[in-house]
């Protein structure tokens, strides 16, 4: 499955995206989903914060990245450190 | 209470009392009794006319009771985050008092613009610190690996080193670190809510607020300053993160990011939707129309901007009538009375703030 990492935010508006085939099924994602989850949307108390996002297929969830589970931890800080500028 | 301690009688009498006064056949118990009446209705209709009026009047009548200062002085705390995506790890690097600066460039730069906000609110508006309550500054530094931003996250001021590419340390503008601490002044005011108008207003509050912090510690007037945000964040001579005189060139054809996408009009209001993909409705993209109002506020008005447009714009910010969802056309309003207010009606500066909202066409 194809996985998308997207970064949003910051003091100027600039979206970074990274892709990467896993072997991952639905139910792992899910369960990362989960993990995951921010306690707060970054809009409701932060001011130009940064926001990460996982898309595959029509599905997005936002990340906390401290709180990855260690399974995923390399392939996500993989994809952190190649995500690439989607010039305006 | 009562204005006259130096005659307790006068004080302490209540009404029923100073009737009977008046049934005396002494003339100056009589007389005592008339002063009484007359400083107790002076008292209510006095009390009623201040119930009334704005903080501005208050001010211009020099009623305004001083605020006990908790502190007289900023409080800053400068962490490291040695390069970890965290703050819970984060050593002290430095804080107020400690006579010795860091050698640590970042830190000193988040000193000196830390120091400069917290003073430009202090002098300006008796500000004391973000909340006007003495609340500690608190910066962490290196945040995560060539993290390339700079956040306030509710309770402190994070700032990353940049990825030495594109962007530099994101400590290294005045008006940034006034951008970020201005957002913590947002949400202890108004609150204004960070999406579409109401977010869009809430970015330009911080850079209103921030421009006039760098303006202010290198005191430069409304034609010395080049109105730039971030310009040596963003790496490059002929670059920076925002232009508020000319909103939407502050970096054009760049290699890596491409043009700046602010308007300055209402006309060209970037509509986006209001998710994490959409800048929560272009919040950072339309403050470019706010931006453009108050450069032209301010520099039809001439002179140093925090003089008459930041008065007028602190307080509009700090009006208990800013509703957290407020959009261009409410701020318009409030600065237009406060202007009136402050400056008198049909006055050269109702007519500069009339005259900077109609250029961005709010």
């Amino acid at each position: 499955m194809k996985i998308t990492l997207v970064r949003t935010g910051g003091i100027i508006p600039i979206k970074k995206k990274a892709e990467v085939v896993v072997n991952w099924d639905a139910n792992e994602l899910e369960q990362l989903k989960t993990a995951v989850k921010p306690l707060l949307s970054a809009a409701d108390n932060v001011r130009d914060g940064i926001e990460y996002h996982i898309q595959y297929d029509e599905i997005a969830f936002p990340v906390e990245w401290s709180k990855i589970p260690t399974k995923y931890k390399a392939t996500l800080e993989k994809l952190k450190k190649n995500l690439v500028i989607e010039k305006m | 209470m009562c204005n006259n301690h130096f005659a307790p009688v006068q004080c302490i009498i209540p009404p029923y009392i100073n009737d009977r006064l008046f049934t005396s056949k002494r003339l100056d118990v009589i007389k005592v009794a008339v002063n009484n009446k007359f400083r107790t209705n002076r008292l209510y209709s006095d009390r009623e006319f201040f119930r009334k009026i704005s903080e501005e009047e208050r001010i211009l009548l020099k009623v305004t009771h001083a605020k006990p200062t908790v502190a007289k002085q900023a409080k800053l705390e400068v962490y490291n985050c040695k390069k970890k995506a965290a703050t819970t790890d984060a050593t002290l690097l430095w804080k107020t008092g400690t006579a010795k600066l860091p050698t640590d460039k970042d830190a000193k730069n988040v000193i000196v613009a830390g120091n400069a906000t917290w003073q430009f609110y202090f002098d300006l508006f008796a500000r004391n610190s973000i909340n006007n309550l003495g609340l500690t500054i608190k910066q962490y530094i290196h945040y995560d690996k060539k993290f390339d931003n700079a956040f306030w996250d509710g309770r402190e001021m994070i700032y990353g080193d940049g990825d030495g590419k594109i962007f530099g340390s994101f400590t290294r503008d005045v008006d940034v670190v006034g951008h970020e601490l201005t957002h913590g002044v947002t949400q202890y005011e108004a609150n204004l809510d960070y999406h579409v108008q109401s977010g869009a207003l809430n970015e330009s509050m911080s850079d209103v607020f921030g421009v006039m912090i760098k303006q202010k510690l290198l005191n430069q007037d409304v034609k010395q300053s080049n109105w730039l945000i971030g310009e040596n964040i963003l790496l490059g001579a002929k670059y920076a993160l925002r232009n508020m005189k000319a909103p939407g060139t502050a970096y054009i054809n760049h290699p890596d990011i491409g043009t700046d996408p602010q308007p300055a009009t209402m006309d060209n209001f970037v509509k986006l939707p209001d998710t994490f993909d959409g800048d929560w409705g272009g919040v950072h993209y339309n403050s470019g129309i706010c931006n453009f109002a108050f450069y032209v506020t301010a520099y039809n008005l001439g002179g140093f901007a925090w003089e008459k447009a930041g008065r007028i714009w602190y307080a509009a910010l700090t009006d208990k009538t800013l509703f957290s969802s407020a959009n261009f056309s409410d701020f318009k309003k409030l600065t237009t009375s406060h202007a009136q207010t402050l400056f008198g009606k049909g006055s050269l500066e109702v007519k500069a703030v009339k005259a900077g909202w109609d250029a961005s066409k709010v």
